[in-house]
């Protein structure tokens, strides 16, 4: 019964959560086929630490976690390719994409995203894309709040200024 | 084409995974779970289900503690010592709400309360006549107790130990001024308990007193509040030349004027209870009130000058007094809940306990909602905006 339960919460939790988290590794790796196979990767590793049994306080933040500690695993083995490769973020989805134009202004954004330095281009995007409190921010990136509400706040005046410049 | 902010992250947000692309991992991952099951089963499954519905987890937390509240415990809430239930309001209540507060403020401001309550006690017992040495001397080795296990408790944070401390002081004056004039109408019963108030709150003054001397070498003060005007002048023309270079952005000016409604409405309200409570109070304590009550609103208006002129650093200083102030007056308000309990002539005693109840569960709701609040508003604006720009972009294409 309660082991029925553990998977049902743990696939509610992939339902809820599945876009975010990747979107969330998208805008890190800027790359589909990665972002699709760190987002499985990571469902499976939150499964490997529930099926031990052990507790969690928090899902929504163990997942961004174990998100986050793959995409540094990335970064660590893809070395050789540099980190914002503006010919991967130009290169159009055509066989995922829903509408050529939401796509176009999809990487825009994402360039534009880019920009941002990487310090506070992670807490915007998890706060503002993913709706991730300052609390939860701060347990993912081992941070203390009041650093990262900082940074949430230093960044989205950056970013505004970013997206404005555009206009 | 012209981009703000929400369209930019209606854009981002509109990054998903492809339904082929969904069900694949779906299934995938349903297949891994059922390979690998769940080994050891302990409460996690409940702990999982409070996290994954947090709200939900404080609803129930405050459910149980109203059922709680409405039962033995709420029933104990008013009682002195002799009565039946008081142990279980000394031995069961209080520590269960020591364990519930989780910042180091609310670990201290508790057991400020604790503090205040065995004064009230205190004061109850003499006012019925009942106050016997071994229940006095019962109630002062508590607030010793309390008082020390707030002082230790706010050590661990600067900034929380400055605000109980003038809470605790706040505290003692108010006491000591109802003390004093029960025991003019009562004999000594009081007297060993007065001797104790009366102690710490010299000492209190003067630690205060000598922290002003080191701030404040030349001037001798004799008033907290102008002394708190006269440091916040001190620092205004230090930081007047680096105010000026430093510009104050719009955000800034945004934070304060939220910071300053915020502090209005907090004295309004503050001010509102204490016209309520003033007939009540003894000379001394309506003396106190309307010393701190003007103090606050001193501080109140050189945080709206500051705002005005766009002086940050001098609003900051400002706007701290002003909550400090208001601390202090909450706190001599309290005292007048205790008041009312003691004379039911004065004031309807069914007033008592409600208040007692909101102050300690009204913080916990608001943190809850103001929470919610201004995420659910962000998000609904967020939504409105994508149906909108996501036509428009159409059009524009």
């Amino acid at each position: 019964m309660r082991k029925e339960k553990t998977e049902q919460l743990f696939i509610a939790a992939y339902d809820e959560l599945h876009d975010s988290v990747f979107r969330h590794c998208y805008l890190r790796v800027s790359q589909r086929e990665d972002a699709l196979d760190i987002t499985q990767e990571t469902f499976t590793k939150v499964w490997d630490y529930l099926q031990r049994g052990k507790k969690v306080d928090n899902m929504k933040a163990l997942i961004f976690k174990s998100a986050n500690n793959l995409i540094i695993d990335w970064y660590r083995k893809k070395k050789p390719v540099p980190l914002d490769d503006e010919v991967a973020l130009r290169l159009p989805d055509h066989n995922h994409a829903p509408n050529p134009q939401i796509e176009a202004e999809g990487s825009w954004a994402r360039e534009k995203l880019l920009e941002l330095e990487e310090q506070y281009r992670v807490v915007v995007e998890m706060r503002l894309v993913q709706d991730l409190g300052p609390k939860e921010i701060a347990s993912i990136l081992g941070e203390s709040e009041n650093v990262v509400s900082v940074r949430i706040h230093r960044g989205i005046k950056k970013l505004q200024k970013l997206v404005q410049e555009e206009s | 084409m012209n981009y703000n902010l929400e369209q930019f992250i209606t854009i981002l947000r509109q990054i998903r995974l492809s339904k082929e692309e969904d069900a694949r991992m779906r299934s995938f991952l349903l297949e891994y779970t059922a390979h690998r099951p769940v080994r050891k089963l302990d409460r996690s499954v409940v702990v999982q289900w409070f996290a994954f519905h947090r709200f939900v987890g404080y609803v129930t937390a405050l459910l149980v503690l109203a059922v709680i509240s409405t039962g033995v415990a709420y029933a104990a809430e008013g009682t002195v010592p002799g009565d039946t239930l008081y142990e279980i309001k000394v031995a069961v209540t209080e520590p269960v709400r020591s364990v519930l507060a989780r910042t180091v403020e609310e670990k201290a401001s508790w057991e400020v309360a604790r503090a205040e309550r065995r004064l009230a006690e205190a004061e109850t017992l003499a006012y019925e006549g009942k106050l016997t040495d071994t229940y006095r001397k019962r109630i002062e080795v508590q607030l010793e107790a309390h008082l020390e296990g707030a002082r230790i408790r706010a050590q661990e944070r600067e900034e929380v130990l400055t605000d109980i401390e003038e809470t605790v002081e706040a505290v003692l004056e108010v006491h000591e001024g109802i003390l004093t004039s029960l025991d003019e109408q009562d004999g000594d019963s009081v007297g060993g308990l007065l001797a104790l108030v009366r102690e710490r709150n010299t000492e209190h003054r003067e630690a205060r007193n000598l922290l002003t001397q080191a701030t404040d070498t030349d001037e001798v003060v004799e008033d907290t509040m102008s002394m708190a005007a006269l440091s916040q002048e001190g620092i205004g023309e230090e930081t007047a030349t680096s105010d000026m270079v430093a510009t104050t952005t719009k955000e800034d000016l945004h934070d304060m004027s939220f910071q300053l409604e915020d502090a209005r409405e907090r004295f309004d309200a503050v001010t509102e209870e204490a016209h309520r409570a003033l007939d009540v109070l003894p000379p001394s304590t309506q003396s106190a009130l309307g010393r701190l009550l003007r103090g606050a609103d001193d501080a109140l208006n050189d945080a709206e000058g500051a705002y005005t002129d766009g002086r940050r650093k001098q609003f900051e200083e400002a706007i701290t007094e002003t909550v400090r102030s208001i601390r202090r007056i909450e706190a001599a308000l309290r005292a007048t809940v205790h008041i009312r309990r003691i004379d039911p002539e004065l004031w309807p005693i069914d007033i008592a306990p409600q208040r007692i109840d909101e102050e300690f569960v009204s913080p916990l709701l608001k943190n809850e909602r103001d929470d919610g609040e201004v995420r659910g508003e962000y998000r609904e604006e967020i939504i409105e905006n994508n149906d909108i720009k996501a036509e428009r972009r159409l059009r524009d294409y």
